[in-house]
């Protein structure tokens, strides 16, 4: 299972693994769990009206589910986290004995799994069972360090804009960098802004300015950073103003750290 | 339209030929795909799409060729 705060590429690096060991053709089977998510939803089921009339054998008097799809590949459980405890039980029902069960219908499936989760303290989310968190090797991503957030932010952001054919200017990324470092080492923020959500910042910027032809400010990243971050940072706040206050004061803080370092 | 619709049919399998599968040994297979890649060329061709994730990459790897999940 594959653990870490949102938008820092589990998900991405479940499915490329996945792509490059390609297992079968389709390699992986990949399911966005939810919290309504019925075992049926995971195992398939019989359409009775299709039977009756059909005949069980036909196409699709059974429509498999992605756990009876995986045979033979990975199966991608996005957010694993958000899976009921009825859904979480099938799930470990075809990990434990390599079959599912379909109203008396034995059916073998040999698949390996990677999961994604964030971690426990974002909301919306299931405990997993004992039984499935025993079975998963814990493999956790922490957000990346300065330099190295620097180089994503820089390398994505410039690969968005790539058709558009704008290069982001160095000062833009190191402020954003400053700012989110900042922000995901202080200790009142539960949720720091993700890779992705700061990828989107800084490009929307570059994409702001080239439409209005012109180049891009500090004040236009820092609307960006604001509008975008707002709804995704999750702290102490009695208030959106507040939080509104704290990330403005943020990016002024990463401002002055940027020219500072940008002096010496 | 109508032959699309039977190609559709055609590529799902019947109830029948899901109760005679053979087992799959997912570990072999994982370990037959690492061994024929390497882990250097996997390893670079993630770098092509993300950053910074290569220790994460063989944890998985490493998961996947135990059949741990």
């Amino acid at each position: 299972m594959i653990m870490g705060p949102v938008g820092v590429g589990k998900t991405t690096l479940a499915e490329e693994i996945a792509n490059i060991l390609a297992l079968d053709d389709p390699p992986y089977i990949e399911v966005a769990c939810h919290s309504h998510m019925t075992a049926t939803e995971l195992t398939g089921d019989i359409d009775i009206a299709v039977a009756l009339q059909a005949g069980l054998d036909h196409p699709l008097a059974y429509i498999p589910g992605p756990l009876v799809l995986s045979h033979g590949r990975l199966l991608i459980m996005d957010e694993i986290n958000r899976l009921n405890p009825y859904s979480q039980a099938s799930l470990l029902q075809a990990l434990q004995e390599h079959y599912v069960f379909i109203r008396g219908f034995r059916i073998r499936s040999d698949f390996l799994m990677i999961a994604t989760s964030n971690p426990a303290e974002y909301s919306g989310v299931y405990e997993l069972s004992e039984a499935l968190a025993d079975r998963m090797k814990v493999v956790e991503i922490h957000y990346p360090d300065r330099e190295l957030l620097k180089a994503i932010l820089e390398w994505k952001a410039n690969l968005t804009l790539s058709h558009i054919g704008v290069k982001v200017p160095g000062m833009l990324t190191d402020v954003l960098t400053n700012f989110v470092t900042l922000i995901s080492q202080d200790g009142m923020i539960e949720v720091s802004p993700s890779i992705r959500a700061s990828i989107y910042a800084l490009a929307n910027t570059m994409a702001r300015a080239w439409i209005e032809r012109r180049e891009p400010t500090l004040g236009d990243l820092k609307r960006e950073v604001i509008a975008n971050m707002a709804h995704v940072i999750r702290g102490n706040f009695s208030s959106e103003t507040e939080k509104r206050d704290y990330l403005t004061r943020k990016f002024d803080e990463a401002v002055v750290i940027s020219n500072r370092l940008n002096r010496r | 339209m109508q032959n699309s619709v039977k190609g559709m049919f055609g590529s799902l399998p019947t109830l029948s030929s899901l109760l005679k599968r053979d087992t799959v040994n997912m570990e072999a297979k994982v370990v037959k795909a690492i061994r024929e890649r390497g882990v250097g060329n996997i390893l670079k061709a993630l770098e092509s799409s993300l950053k910074g994730l290569g220790e994460a990459t063989i944890d998985v790897l490493s998961g996947l060729s135990l059949g741990g999940t």
